[in-house]
């Protein structure tokens, strides 16, 4: 259906339509609109939509005369169509050759007054062609129901992020991507579960999880010794490191970080929390640590040295968690009820993946593709603590080489350095409301003006998506997460048998304790 | 006497003369209500405009464009269902040798307008009429039952060319109502010193009304006409709150002014034009197009000048600004120089 004519065109700035629809509330900003020009298709995305300002409406309105009839588009018809019409900015995306069909960049404008229309499921079939790793994680608005491909094999090549405040679907948004990563076996992944969301059923809204619907290749760690489904995670107090404690601790003053590394010097075959607990100024001396940052240190230690799953004695999950990846599994890591501690999540996430960052650097050849997933990323990857604790800020610039790849989750990635934010290979951004965190989603991306409009207006449950997993940057409303539209479009429906969905519904209520 | 007491003096005469003039009660026209139509034919309005597009000497190369649409009121809203955009090139000369190389219609043009003080304007503005009349009848011919409204009034001159006349009987044919609207009449019918559109103003208060009425022009009008008039003269308040009276020639169904502007009321209830007739300003629209492109018709000129040989500087110096005076006319050059001094 035509929607308007082009009245003004250029490669930087975009295009300008009149539009010729009666009612400019059927367009919404990011739907994606074809403008035909003579020799390519223009795949556009709607970047605004604006009424001018004009003299005559300033004029007309507010009259209090009766028995007219109002100027309006689907009121009044002119000799080239309403006489108050909008206009629409549009931002070619893509070019398509009328005669071939081969994509290209935008790198020309089509003539004056080409048409524009709502883009079809024929166009956009030939700019989202499916691959053997790709499955959909939504459909696009503005266009009959279509369901966008994601390549998980490119996004699984290098780091990528998920960006959105609190409430804007992003747990669901990685649960979709997790499944798609897992049935198109492009990778493993390791979920940090902080909310016990990804195991078998989702504490919080109770859909199902990894577990549920990739048995055979999910494996689950709890630090609550009370989930017996899951194996248990221990931890060897010989294996914290000063970093683990800054990353744990956050915000430590330079006085108590350089007590931390004194300390850590000194402590010989002690673990690092025995060896501040039994610090003194006597062994330490002035000159190397002050009493009151000692004192401090000591205090804030206290929080983990009550941790059931520290262990003195030397005993480690690590190793059987390392064994599983090697083996092609996946691992989520439920926190159980320390999941609301923060200190604990940020502590065992920095472990684990340091651990896993120093495997992965030695014995790379041995080790598959693992996606190491990292909510609140900021707070591991903030320029105040990355250069005291590297891990993070390595991993994302490094371990592509070395199969590990990070995936941050976090709504405030102002506050990722822009080191790491440019080692994003691929991003999902959903709404964020601070200027300076869409400023930061958004660093290198072409047409960065059109994305902060759309993104000022995104609603929840949409993400825009741009990286080299997709054709094009793209707006998508992320599907439901449920059986059905993750079976029809993502698992396929011979994955699980009735008989294994049986043994593991019958299994969520002794791990839920229900 | 400075220039301020004698702008004071002036102004003071003609209030006297014009606002303040008492109109006799026996002067009052009769005011003719009527009611708007509950289902309103469609309407077909005509208009046309024209642009000047270069000058050599006494020869004028203009193109006149007609514009055509025809509109269906649904009592909400009006859609425009057909159109039609003519346009003609014309070269008007006011040198009588060459006006007798050209064909018979320019060469009567010439006579009728000779003495006009810008004939060439008057010739290409009599065209236009000519090309709006045919236009319409055209349209008249191959429908049924509409409203033809036409731009100004329905007056044919020179005689022999009975174009308007043609069109008068292709809609008394195929059942048309034929109305001629004309935007502005500067006529004195009612013989007094406002023009009747500001006489009928001053006169509705004292009619007792305010809603939709029409008066009939006094018997002199044809008389002050200076072609053939081919229709009845009224002047006609469309809309309650209507700015002005507008004088409307009605060329058929001359026994009932009520239904004809009953039927052409509801296409004057647009907020844009209150009391105009909604399709007439976009004909208008349509057709002054031709004004705002000039730079891409001329553009056309000069390529096509030059490749017939004509001297760059030649066709650069022709071009031509609004009503057909040279770009490079020496007041062209004082007044762009005035703009630009402070």
């Amino acid at each position: 259906m035509k929607i308007g004519e082009v009245v003004a065109a250029s490669v930087i700035d975009g295009l300008v339509a009149k539009l010729q629809i009666a009612d400019p509330e059927e367009l919404r900003i990011a739907y994606p609109v074809i403008v035909e020009g003579d020799r390519y298709d223009f795949y556009c995305l709607v970047e605004d939509i604006l009424n001018e300002e004009s003299d005559v409406a300033k004029q007309l309105a507010g009259s209090a005369i009766k028995d007219v009839v109002l100027p309006r588009g689907e009121s009044d018809e002119g000799y080239a169509g309403p006489i108050f019409y909008s206009m629409a900015k549009l931002r070619p995306i893509q070019l398509i050759e009328k005669e071939t069909g081969e994509l290209s960049e935008p790198q020309t404008i089509p003539p004056y007054f080409s048409q524009c229309r709502y883009a079809t499921k024929t166009d956009v079939d030939l700019i989202y062609e499916p691959s053997e790793k790709s499955a959909p994680i939504g459909t696009i608005s503005g266009v009959e129901k279509f369901y966008v491909h994601l390549d998980f094999g490119k996004l699984v090549e290098k780091p990528f992020a998920i960006f959105g405040r609190t409430g804007t679907g992003k747990s669901i948004l990685n649960k979709l991507v997790c499944c798609g990563i897992l049935a198109r076996d492009a990778a493993s992944v390791l979920l940090f579960d902080m909310h016990s969301e990804y195991g078998v059923f989702s504490k919080t809204d109770n859909t199902q999880g990894l577990k549920y619907w990739f048995p055979d290749k999910v494996e689950i760690f709890s630090l609550d010794p009370k989930n017996q489904e899951a194996h248990p995670f221990l931890l060897n107090t010989g294996e914290i490191t000063p970093e683990d404690l800054i990353i744990a601790l956050q915000n430590l003053s330079p006085p108590m970080v350089d007590a931390l590394y004194e300390i850590d010097k000194d402590r010989g075959s002690r673990d690092l929390i025995a060896a501040i607990k039994h610090a003194s100024m006597e062994e330490l001396g002035e000159e190397r640590a002050h009493e009151m940052s000692l004192a401090a240190l000591k205090r804030r230690i206290g929080r983990l040295d009550r941790l059931p799953f520290l262990s003195p004695t030397g005993k480690d999950a690590f190793g059987q968690m390392a064994q599983l990846i090697r083996d092609g599994r996946s691992v989520v890591l439920d926190f159980g009820d320390y999941g609301t501690d923060q200190t604990v999540y940020l502590f065992v996430a920095n472990v684990i993946s340091r651990r896993l960052f120093d495997l992965y650097t030695e014995r790379n050849a041995e080790f598959p593709r693992l996606i190491l997933f990292l909510e609140e990323a900021h707070k591991f990857l903030d320029p105040a603590v990355a250069d005291l604790a590297p891990t993070f800020s390595r991993l994302a610039r490094e371990t592509r080489k070395f199969n590990l790849i990070l995936a941050l989750i976090d709504q405030r990635p102002a506050r990722i350095s822009d080191e790491v934010r440019s080692q994003l290979a691929n991003r999902f951004v959903m709404s964020l409301k601070e200027p300076n965190d869409v400023e930061a989603a958004l660093a290198g991306v072409p047409d960065k003006g059109m994305w902060t409009n759309i993104l000022s207006k995104i609603p929840v449950r949409t993400v825009a998506v741009m990286g080299d997993a997709i054709r094009i940057p793209t707006v998508i409303d992320v599907m439901n997460y449920d059986p059905e539209h993750v079976k029809d479009h993502i698992v396929g429906h011979d994955r699980i048998t009735e008989d294994r969905l049986a043994k593991l519904a019958s299994k969520a209520d002794e791990v839920f304790g229900r | 006497m400075s220039f301020a007491d004698e702008m004071k003096t002036e102004l003071a005469k003609a209030l006297q003369a014009h606002v303040e003039v008492p109109i006799p009660a026996d002067k009052v026209p009769e005011f003719h209500p009527f009611e708007p139509a509950e289902g309103a034919r469609d309407l077909v309005a005509v208009d046309g405009s024209y642009s000047f597009l270069l000058n050599i000497s006494s020869w004028w190369l203009a193109l006149v464009s007609v514009a055509l649409l025809r509109y269906r009121f649904d009592g909400e809203a009006y859609h425009r269902e057909d159109w039609r955009l003519v346009q003609r090139a014309a070269g008007v000369s006011t040198w009588k040798e060459y006006v007798e190389t050209q064909d018979e219609r320019l060469r009567a043009l010439y006579e009728f307008t000779r003495n006009a003080s810008e004939p060439h304007r008057e010739m290409v503005n009599e065209l236009r009429r000519f090309i709006e009349g045919e236009v319409a009848a055209n349209y008249a011919t191959d429908s049924r039952d509409l409203i033809v409204a036409v731009d100004g009034a329905l007056q044919e001159f020179p005689k022999r060319f009975e174009v308007m006349e043609h069109l008068v009987k292709a809609c008394e044919r195929q059942g048309h109502v034929l109305v001629g609207v004309s935007k502005d009449s500067q006529l004195h019918a009612f013989g007094h010193v406002l023009t009747d559109e500001d006489f009928l103003k001053r006169c509705e208060a004292r009619s007792g009304g305010n809603g939709l009425a029409f008066v009939r022009a006094p018997a002199s009008v044809p008389i002050a006409q200076k072609g053939l008039l081919l229709g009845d003269v009224y002047y006609v308040r469309f809309h309650g709150r209507a700015p002005k009276w507008f004088r409307v020639d009605v060329g058929t169904h001359k026994d009932d002014p009520e239904y004809v502007f009953g039927q052409l009321a509801p296409y004057c209830r647009s907020l844009i034009s209150i009391g105009y007739p909604l399709p007439l300003l976009e004909a208008h629209r349509m057709a002054v197009t031709v004004r705002q492109l000039r730079g891409a018709y001329q553009e056309m000129i000069i390529r096509t000048a030059t490749r017939m040989g004509m001297d760059i500087r030649q066709v650069l110096d022709g071009l031509t600004e609004m009503e057909g005076r040279k770009r490079g006319a020496f007041h062209e050059y004082l007044d762009r120089v005035s703009r630009g001094l402070r």
